[in-house]
């Protein structure tokens, strides 16, 4: 127990035996399978078409905002070169994963998901939704994994606010609930402050958003602030989940840097 | 060797009954993760648990600790708590049924469920110093209240496999 809690040596002992059990829960979430099954089955012809239209909507903005960061990229590029900087944007590889189903119980939080390691899913990779930061892989079988959610108490996320850059641990409390720690008393924040990743520590690649605050409270004779805050992704909703990779450089940045590099070289 | 029908009572053996034991862990196994994963019931009493008592309780030949410790580390990967926690947990439970098991057969079903009921109040106590629960509201009396729904799934559970029991060495 102390050896699990503290190590990872029994890692491996884990996988096995949640690939053992990995028929028993897949079994088990059948009435969650067949209640899911019928529901997408009842929707009738004018809800698809209004959320087909919805979508088809959607997907032009983002193509829109899609054009824009591409530009953005060779902007930053651009910069980053006169300045003599390394460039700080990056590209991630991203695969689409469903939800098999939640555990949200006061002992632990986590989903699992229909991806595993004959997809090339590994441990600690960051999971998101369409909003922001859901958590990270924790345990991988064959053809499932375990995905700890951000409000899990064992989780911790070293995080910064978006607007002012301070760095800070968010922390899980359970219950959709998240708690910002080590935020001095002299800085600034308020309330609907965002709360993004800081990417320190490497597992949390930088840049997503995570939180909001929605409570500050000053505390008599402590040096730090104590900050609520509460999860921009939909925690426990979500069907459809992002899984990151490791984050690798931009091809437009060395394309460019390369280039440069020979033309100077000459 | 012939075996009576009286024997067959009084000393129920692992060997008479060992399909039923398995499918029956099995099928405890998937209610539990069942009530948590596709019904969200996170206060459902440990179906698993209960079964396991009740071999305690009816095998007298064994000890039950080496199954308590299985199914233990089972539930710890299935609910992502420390591998070893609730193996510490089942042990400790099936420890103490083996020592009044002999008692518990004779008791009644209303102070045999009563007594169960304890057990299961030992459970959440242990669970609550070994797991930290978050319990917020609603959910602490949720916690606590977990045991009296023993007083109903116990008759149940325990009618259901004497009642499969009887029928599988029998038959």
């Amino acid at each position: 127990m102390v050896m699990d809690h503290y190590t990872h040596l029994l890692a491996n002992f884990r996988t096995l035996l949640l690939t053992t059990i990995d028929p028993i829960e897949r079994a088990a979430t059948l009435p969650l399978s067949a209640y899911q099954y019928f529901q997408q089955d009842f929707k009738t012809v004018e809800e698809l078409k209004k959320q087909n239209q919805q979508l088809a909507t959607e997907n032009l903005l983002l193509k829109a905002r899609q054009q824009q960061l591409e530009k953005l990229q060779f902007e930053v590029s651009r910069l980053n070169l006169l300045l003599g900087t390394a460039s700080q944007m990056s590209s991630t590889d991203m695969q689409i994963a469903n939800v098999n189903f939640y555990n949200l119980t006061p002992i632990s939080q986590f989903f699992s998901i229909d991806k595993g390691s004959l997809d090339n899913v590994k441990v600690h990779q960051t999971v998101i939704d369409s909003k922001g930061l859901i958590g990270q892989v924790t345990d991988v079988t064959p053809a499932s994994a375990r995905v700890q959610l951000i409000t899990d108490p064992d989780i911790q996320v070293p995080v910064r606010i978006q607007r002012t850059g301070q760095r800070g641990i968010l922390t899980g409390l359970g219950q959709s609930q998240l708690s910002l720690q080590f935020i001095p008393n002299t800085s600034s924040i308020k309330i609907g402050d965002l709360i993004e990743t800081s990417g320190l520590g490497g597992i949390y690649p930088k840049g997503y958003p995570v939180a909001t605050v929605s409570s500050i409270s000053n505390l008599k004779d402590q040096p730090y602030y104590e900050i609520m805050a509460d999860p921009v992704a939909d925690i426990n909703l979500a069907e459809k989940v992002l899984i990151l990779s490791p984050s690798v450089e931009s091809k437009i940045d060395v394309h460019i840097d390369t280039k440069l590099n020979g033309a100077s070289n000459e | 060797m012939v075996l009576q029908m009286s024997d067959k009572v009084f000393s129920l053996n692992f060997s008479h009954v060992k399909w039923l034991l398995f499918i029956s862990y099995l099928i405890g196994l998937i209610i539990d993760s069942m009530l948590n994963f596709s019904f969200a019931l996170h206060f459902a009493p440990p179906i698993t648990l209960l079964i396991l008592l009740f071999w305690s309780s009816q095998i007298l030949n064994q000890t039950h600790l080496f199954t308590a410790f299985i199914l233990g580390l089972l539930y710890d990967a299935s609910f992502n708590t420390p591998l070893g926690a609730h193996a510490l947990l089942f042990i400790t439970l099936t420890f103490i049924m083996l020592r009044i098991r002999l008692r518990f057969k004779g008791y009644p079903m209303w102070q045999q469920s009563l007594l169960v009921a304890i057990y299961i109040l030992i459970f959440q106590v242990l669970g609550w110093f070994i797991f930290h629960p978050v319990l917020s509201g609603i959910h602490a009396y949720y916690y606590w209240l977990e045991p009296l729904t023993i007083l109903i799934a116990w008759p149940l559970v325990s009618n259901i496999m004497h009642s499969l029991t009887q029928r599988v060495v029998f038959e």
